[in-house]
């Protein structure tokens, strides 16, 4: 749910411009990056069980530098959440609700966010793993009815724009794959580690495989040039397809559970990011923060002025963002491995703990 | 009055003849007391009796005892019986027997009592000059009332309490202790059809507000010995009786516990329903969602507890609960696993589709007629609005209207005897529909919506399940109203992490629809029966195993499955079933 709640909704947008009709193909490379990163965080979570992220830069590098590398990924946190929070409220306003004042639906978002937060990340679990479903079941349907519109000539050449672009738009890609670093924030809340890894995996691969899918569909559909105009290549997918008879333009139904998803992916971040704050301020409990860092994202969701703007700024996350999850397992790892660092179970309890 | 001295004294004869009968030896008698029957914490044996002096004793003389009963129970209650007897022992003493009449069954107080009592049919006659002050109340129990369950208190506070849940109490003169013995026998309801889990096929009996009759039906369907039943007490005034159900060996003892524990904290006045009680031991109390489950059907009780749940049965009440409840539970019916499987899945199933349907349809439609015109198609879209175009109110205005309309109509008619809440059921419901069209207040798309919706609601099986979604309606449509599917997607968002958020004594909520094989054999569908080989997960049972994997092994193919299994070293208790609904064979 993470990785592709909110990529997806303009990653063709990203990636088409750079890999041309190969686009599709790049996803599937940033999701072979992401299941790379993924594994790197799951080594991690294994050399220190029941550690979360602040807690084991600490133990690594020492309290000094663990709160210094804490609050760098919070800082990372806190960008995916203004960042994503904007787009799911500028693909509502533009597309449904232009005559409400966007700072509405801003305030809306984030008091749902906040509402998640306070109920800790079991709840949020819980709901993700419905919506994940339903969000899947969308695309599926939505893949199905797009395909007596689509033209998969338009798919060709096969590797689009050469080989350099298709690899440089694969490491765009991997930036939305990467943002499953979030989890090591949380994994010590997890019962079981190896199946948090596996599931880890899993819903990096099957949602780089649904951002492939939609990018390929949207490439399909409005081709190269069209994708290039449009703000949310997605949006205007599902506005191709119609059911029959009975309902036409039904994408606002398709944005409308989107819209759920992206809420629950960024109710995850801020959770992470809260909860990384409050161990490097070591708090034992993350409540106190959440009204504080929900106006903090709010006011940096509002920084860009216009949508043209907020690509802007997407645009220069995507290109940097991945090296940050990237560097921020490896560098960890190495620096166990050198200084023979190893983790017991300091599972501290907060009042999320399901 | 020398022989009451004596006994004051506690100056104990050995037995002698009497008659030309033998006596019993005094020695004999004493060893069968304190086992006759169950007693309370206040219930001793004779010896035990100076050990800890009971805070409220019992009078020495009988004069006393009248005094302090009429004391405790006031002078003026006519159905509080206070009768003075002469009991039949050699020499004779006198008696003083106490009960509620109404409460106690008139025929079982002159069997037990009077009769046995005053009438010397006994062989052989009791020697009361051997007895003392201490054991004759236990000579009593043991020898001379006959009554299943019977006891001795020494505290004349307790014996009133028991008094009052329907026992009858005989004082006896200079005794320090009084013997109480079972003589409920109230009139109550019979065993009915349960009126609100009607099914077409499956068991017509439902519990009633007898506690015991209710056990009674508990007992006869689940006959296990390792069925338990403790029992409690709970109002500081109602002393109302409860019983907590599970079956040892099965539930999870710290669930049981945990139910326990939260009775016990309750201190309350009165506990006229086992409602209250839920919301006294409920986790989340200020959730519109219910978190335990209510039955009133003995076979939904049971099916309860053998998957390992505990059941609450509370006198007085005909709703028994079981704990832990989830989401899912509350879409269940008896008759989904009555009804062969092809029926029951997809009944069940659509159980669900109501669900979202009394919950979202109104929100939808006003928010699809307000901000979203360009969703339906060309034609339908010009029928809503040309069937709006006379009705004066805002969309949101109109569905409130009719909403509260409902809502009215369903409410009178639910507190009406049941002919006439039908008929008002009817005529509410075409009167108000056909006039306030008619009259332009409402468009007839929206009675169409609103009655969808009703009838939806009316699918959920579980009442309280069906009030919460009805409440969250409303904030759903002002939602809706105010941006659009949007907003309804917030406020269902927000309703789903409050789902997600829920425990019910520490199991999460939406627990058994997390998992995707579970939920698909008996949660959102339900399956074939011999495919149920586990217990669900929930309430953690300690034997996992429901029944053998491979049953029908006289069906084609079954017993081969069943052999290669079992060579390949599968248990019996394995996760899927090798029967697969193998036909019948040729």
């Amino acid at each position: 749910m993470i990785v592709f709640a909110t990529g997806f909704l303009a990653a063709a947008r990203i990636l088409v411009p750079v890999a041309g009709t190969a686009a599709w193909m790049a996803a599937l490379i940033g999701g072979a990056i992401g299941l790379g990163i993924g594994g790197l965080a799951g080594m991690l979570a294994g050399r220190f069980p029941g550690h979360s992220l602040v807690r084991m830069a600490e133990r690594i590098f020492g309290a000094p530098l663990g709160k210094l590398i804490g609050l760098t990924f919070a800082a990372y946190c806190t960008v995916v959440l203004g960042l994503g929070s904007r787009q799911s409220v500028l693909a509502m306003w533009i597309a449904f609700l232009q005559t409400t004042p966007p700072v509405l639906i801003s305030a809306v978002f984030y008091a749902l966010v906040i509402y998640a937060a306070y109920l800790g990340i079991g709840a949020i679990a819980r709901v993700s793993l419905i919506f994940f479903s339903l969000v899947v079941v969308s695309l599926v349907v939505l893949t199905a009815l797009a395909v007596p519109v689509a033209a998969p000539g338009r798919l060709l050449p096969i590797v689009g724009n050469g080989l350099g672009p298709l690899i440089r738009a694969g490491f765009l890609a991997a930036s939305y794959a990467g943002e499953s670093i979030v989890v090591l924030a949380f994994l010590r809340h997890l019962k079981d580690k190896r199946g948090a890894s596996r599931a880890m995996a899993t819903g990096v691969a099957v949602g780089m495989v649904v951002m492939a899918v939609a990018t390929g569909f949207g490439v399909m559909m409005l081709g190269v040039r069209g994708i290039s105009r449009v703000t949310f290549p997605v949006l205007e997918t599902a506005r191709m397809v119609g059911f029959g008879q009975f309902l036409e333009r039904a994408e606002i139904l398709f944005l409308a559970l989107w819209f759920s998803a992206a809420l629950l992916k960024l109710a995850t971040v801020f959770y992470a990011s809260i909860t990384s704050i409050a161990d490097v301020l070591g708090l034992r409990d993350y409540r106190p923060l959440v009204i504080p860092y929900a106006l903090l994202g709010t006011a940096l969701s509002l920084i860009p002025e216009s949508v043209l703007e907020t690509f802007d700024y997407l645009d220069v996350f995507v290109k940097y963002s991945v090296w940050y999850a990237i560097a921020l397992p490896v560098v960890l790892l190495l620096g166990a491995v050198v200084l023979g660092r190893r983790g017991g179970d300091d599972h501290v309890q907060s009042k999320d703990e399901h | 009055m020398r022989f009451l001295r004596r006994l004051v004294r506690g100056d104990v004869r050995r037995p002698r003849m009497i008659l030309g009968r033998p006596l019993l030896p005094l020695e004999e008698i004493a060893d069968g007391i304190g086992t006759a029957g169950p007693g309370d914490g206040d219930s001793k044996a004779p010896g035990d009796v100076d050990a800890a002096p009971p805070d409220s004793p019992i009078p020495d003389t009988l004069d006393g005892v009248e005094r302090r009963l009429r004391d405790l129970l006031g002078e003026g209650s006519p159905d509080v019986i206070i009768r003075r007897m002469v009991i039949w022992t050699n020499p004779e003493i006198e008696g003083v027997l106490l009960y509620i009449e109404g409460l106690a069954s008139r025929d079982i107080v002159n069997l037990v009592a009077l009769r046995s009592l005053m009438l010397a049919e006994r062989v052989p006659t009791l020697d009361a000059s051997a007895l003392s002050r201490d054991n004759i109340a236990s000579v009593f129990m043991t020898h001379i009332v006959p009554s299943g369950q019977i006891s001795v208190l020494s505290c004349i506070d307790k014996v009133v309490d028991h008094v009052l849940t329907g026992e009858a109490a005989l004082f006896i003169e200079g005794a320090r202790e009084c013997v109480v013995f079972e003589a409920k026998g109230w009139e109550h309801r019979g065993i009915e059809e349960p009126h609100t889990e009607k099914v077409v096929r499956g068991p017509r009996e439902g519990f009633s507000e007898l506690l015991r009759a209710n056990t009674a039906l508990v007992r006869r369907r689940l006959r296990t010995p390792d069925l338990r039943m403790d029992s409690m007490k709970v109002g500081r005034r109602s002393k109302t009786d409860i019983v907590i159900a599970y079956v040892e060996g099965l539930t999870n003892p710290r669930l049981v516990a945990t139910v326990s524990e939260r009775i016990d904290h309750i201190d309350t006045d009165i506990l006229p329903d086992s409602g209250l009680i839920e919301e006294f031991i409920e986790d989340y109390p200020y959730s519109p969602f219910p978190q335990m489950q209510y039955t009133e059907r003995p076979d939904r009780f049971c099916a309860g507890l053998s998957e390992g749940l505990v059941g609450i049965i509370v006198d007085g009440s005909p709703m028994a609960l079981l704990a832990p409840g989830n989401l899912a539970s509350f879409f269940q019916s008896p008759e989904d696993y009555y009804e062969r499987f092809p029926y029951g899945g997809p009944l069940r199933a659509l159980r669900y589709i109501a669900g979202i349907i009394a919950l979202v349809f109104p929100a939808l439609y006003v928010a699809i007629s307000l901000f979203h015109q360009e969703m339906l198609p060309t034609k339908l879209a010009l029928a809503i609005a040309g069937s709006h175009q006379p009705v004066p109110f805002p969309v949101l205005v109109e569905a409130l209207l009719m909403e509260v309309t409902l809502e009215l109509i369903r409410e009178s008619s639910v507190r009406l005897p049941d002919p006439v809440g039908q008929t008002m059921g009817f005529v509410g419901a075409l009167l108000l529909g056909d006039a306030a069209v008619s009259a332009g207040l409402v468009s007839p798309i929206m009675v169409i919506v609103v009655a969808v919706t009703g009838l939806a609601s009316f699918t959920i099986p579980h009442y309280p399940t069906g009030l919460a979604i009805r409440l969250l309606r409303f904030p759903l449509l002002f939602l809706s109203a105010g941006l659009g599917l949007f907003g309804l997607m917030a406020g269902l968002t927000a309703i789903a992490l409050h789902l997600g958020a829920l425990t019910s004594f520490g199991v999460p909520y939406l627990e058994p629809l997390m998992k995707p094989r579970p939920s698909l054999r008996d949660v959102v569908w339900r399956s074939p029966v011999f495919t149920f080989n586990k217990r669900p997960e929930y309430p953690e049972p300690l034997d996992q195993v429901r029944q053998k994997k491979f049953i029908r092994t006289w069906a084609p193919g079954v017993a081969e499955m069943a052999r290669k299994e079992s060579r390949e070293g599968g248990g019996e208790d394995g996760e899927k079933s090798g029967d697969g609904g193998r036909g019948a064979p040729r």
